[in-house]
């Protein structure tokens, strides 16, 4: 009889080891993220293209607001010129030069590419009762911000604002067909939570600057810069 | 009736061959490290892990049993990830939060050096079995997943000091390989090799 006790006190404390051990495994250490950290830079290009022929290139001064045919434009216009002098300012960096289009010249006499800016806001709204809320492969690309209440319910509500820049050859433009479709030969693509933070700024020309330096291909003529 | 014998004599001997075994479950925390692609992946020792082995030992020392473990990785880092692709190729950047979960399910067989409870006795053990590995990398707002099986085999080498007559303060080193992981983001090679440091005790019923 007390070998049979004992026998059940030892398997209970096992288990008991184990749950707690289960429990504690969603004790993972807690990086405190700051907004910037859900800043992402996404850089594709042709592998067939030779970037360092191109020599110049024109960056359109509109950045075009990606919204809905019937959606009211929300999205500020307070960045815009700040976006496109430090996209013209990296392209200059990696040694292709800027050239003004001679609107009396065209298109006898164009850039060798051209530069599109974009900007969408998409909201992301959801919440679930269960643990983990984790989203299976095949789902795509889910977001993942601001996280879980172990064990509980999750809520989120977030709206995120992205960046489109579109390097075009001229080539590849049909001037006489302006809803033609141009697929670029580089996309850099930038992507954060909007936020009224005052580092905003900052932190989309640091995004700038990250999509020229994880792109080794663009490099005008051959040269390092 | 040759073969009700049969089966009676089977579980007779199956009976007396349960109550002679010694049974006892060992229960330690882990520290592991990652080696090749996870070692890439996640260069950071992980801290966070456990196994629990249920092991009988019979009187010729000879032990079997089964085991489970969970052993995650995880790490924080800012590295650009470089992808090709059939005609684009990319990169990828940004705050990047990294976990790798292990959960290694096994038999095992092994072998226990020495006679006496009092005194320290070396062991060594093989395990074989299957582990699922669940990935998880965070970039930006995104989350991207992947769950796996693959085939494991593990040997291990352990020391038993005993601590009173039915149990033991255990350590233990296991070098855990698994074959056939399919997450080509970690790496396009198949196989999963890491090393657990484990400490723990064992208790005997």
């Amino acid at each position: 009889m007390k070998r049979i006790t004992q026998f059940k006190t030892r398997i209970s404390l096992s288990v008991l080891i184990v749950l707690l051990t289960i429990g504690l495994s969603s004790c993972y250490y807690d990086y405190g993220l700051a907004t910037s950290d859900y800043d992402a830079i996404l850089t594709h290009w042709d592998k067939n293209t030779d970037f360092g022929k191109y020599k110049t290139f024109f960056v359109l001064d509109t950045v075009f607001h990606l919204i809905g045919e019937n959606d009211e434009d929300n999205i500020t216009r307070k960045y815009d010129e700040m976006i496109l002098q430090s996209i013209r300012h990296n392209f200059g960096a990696k040694g292709y030069k800027e050239m003004a289009l001679d609107t009396n010249d065209f298109p006898n006499k164009l850039p060798d590419f051209f530069v599109t800016v974009s900007i969408g806001k998409s909201t992301y709204t959801g919440g679930g009762w269960y643990y983990p809320p984790y989203w299976g492969p095949g789902w795509g690309w889910y977001p993942g911000y601001p996280g879980y209440w172990p064990g509980g319910g999750y809520y989120y509500n977030y709206e995120t604002g992205t960046i489109f820049v579109d390097f075009l050859d001229k080539n590849d433009i049909d001037f006489g067909n302006p809803d033609s479709y141009v697929q670029p030969k580089w996309s850099g693509i930038m992507e954060g939570l909007v936020s009224n933070e005052s580092s905003n700024s900052q932190r989309i020309l640091n995004g700038i600057d990250r999509m020229f330096y994880q792109s080794p291909v663009l490099v005008a003529g051959g040269e390092t810069k | 009736m040759r073969k009700l014998k049969v089966l009676i004599i089977a579980i007779f001997t199956l009976t007396a061959t349960t109550f002679a075994t010694d049974w006892s479950t060992n229960f330690s925390y882990n520290i592991s490290f990652g080696a090749g692609n996870i070692s890439d992946y996640i260069g950071r020792p992980s801290w966070l892990g456990f196994s629990l082995d249920f092991k009988g030992q019979e009187k010729t020392n000879l032990t079997w049993g089964f085991s489970f473990a969970w052993n995650s990785f995880y790490e924080k880092t800012g590295e650009i990830v470089y992808f090709d692709g059939d005609k684009r190729d990319g990169s990828l950047s940004g705050t990047q939060l990294r976990y790798l979960n292990v959960f290694p399910m096994m038999v095992n067989v092994g072998y226990v050096f020495g006679k006496y409870y009092s005194e320290i006795k070396p062991f060594v053990s093989a395990y074989i079995g299957t582990s699922y590995y669940s990935r998880q990398t965070d970039i930006g707002v995104y989350r991207f997943t992947n769950y796996a099986w693959g085939f494991t085999v593990a040997p291990e080498l352990g020391l038993k000091i005993p601590t009173s007559r039915t149990s033991n303060f255990v350590i233990s080193g296991r070098w855990y390989n698994t074959f056939g992981v399919d997450d080509s983001f970690i790496s396009d090679e198949t196989n999963r090799n890491y090393v657990t440091i484990n400490i723990g005790f064992d208790f005997a019923y």
